[in-house]
């Protein structure tokens, strides 16, 4: 039986000077890659406080969505993961 | 004055911000217990430098936020500011939720989770790549009267 191809993943987050890195296969979910890295970051996130997954500059907001869509051909797949900055007036 | 545990903080969280990759884009002076120079550029404009101020009071924390004119030395100019958003060079500020300042003017964002700035892990590091961040994505230009 051939072996799944696996897909690294590297998160990075602000706040960390080395990125989190996990090895996944392609149907893991964005979500389910979120939650991994939330967790190594030491985050939590309820209704109010979230934090944003993003590749280049481009939100991942739909958490199903496959890491294997995201990534296409590529075999490593680096994602940031940001917290919502505000301006006042 | 700052205390031992802050200090120690902010040094080794200095000291990781420097080993970085973007680090190579920023010239820091360090100037005080828990306070540094900044030299940094836009990558829209990479030969415009500006020299940035980052203060402490305590460690971790918000950090005081100022443009420094570095042949003066002076922090009152705003043609020492970029034109970024939430920037007020006139007010000699910046009125985001990642400066004390920005949250001494919007004392509300403290205690509302979706806008209070998270000041765990490396803040020195996470405080610099939002600096970056921020004047790369909406820099327009340098402040003029």
């Amino acid at each position: 039986m051939p072996q799944k191809e696996l897909i690294t993943v590297l998160v990075h987050y602000m706040a960390a000077g080395k990125p989190f890195k996990t090895e996944v296969e392609s149907t893991t979910t964005v979500g389910q890659i979120k939650s991994a890295a939330l967790t190594a970051f030491g985050l939590t996130e309820d209704a109010q406080k979230v934090y944003k997954l993003y590749y280049n500059k481009t939100e991942l907001a739909n958490l199903n969505q496959t890491i294997g869509e995201v990534a296409g051909h590529q075999k490593t797949l680096n994602l940031k993961l940001e917290e919502e900055l505000v301006q006042g007036v | 004055m700052a205390d031992e545990l802050s200090e120690l903080n902010f040094e080794q969280d200095l000291e990781e911000a420097l080993g970085v990759e973007e680090a190579r884009r920023w010239k820091i002076e360090k100037v005080g217990a828990l306070q540094f120079y900044v030299e940094l550029s836009s990558v829209k404009a990479p030969d415009e430098k500006f020299q940035a101020r980052l203060l402490w009071d305590a460690y971790p924390g918000l950090a005081s936020l100022k443009f420094r004119d570095p042949e003066s030395g002076r922090l009152d100019l705003p043609s020492a500011w970029p034109i970024v958003r939430g920037f007020r060079p006139q007010n000699l500020d910046a009125c985001v939720n990642w400066t004390s300042e920005g949250n001494n003017l919007h004392p509300e964002w403290k205690n509302d989770p979706s806008k209070k700035w998270n000041s765990t892990g490396n803040v020195v590091l996470k405080t610099l790549r939002t600096l970056q961040s921020e004047v790369d994505d909406y820099f327009g230009g340098r402040f003029k009267k």
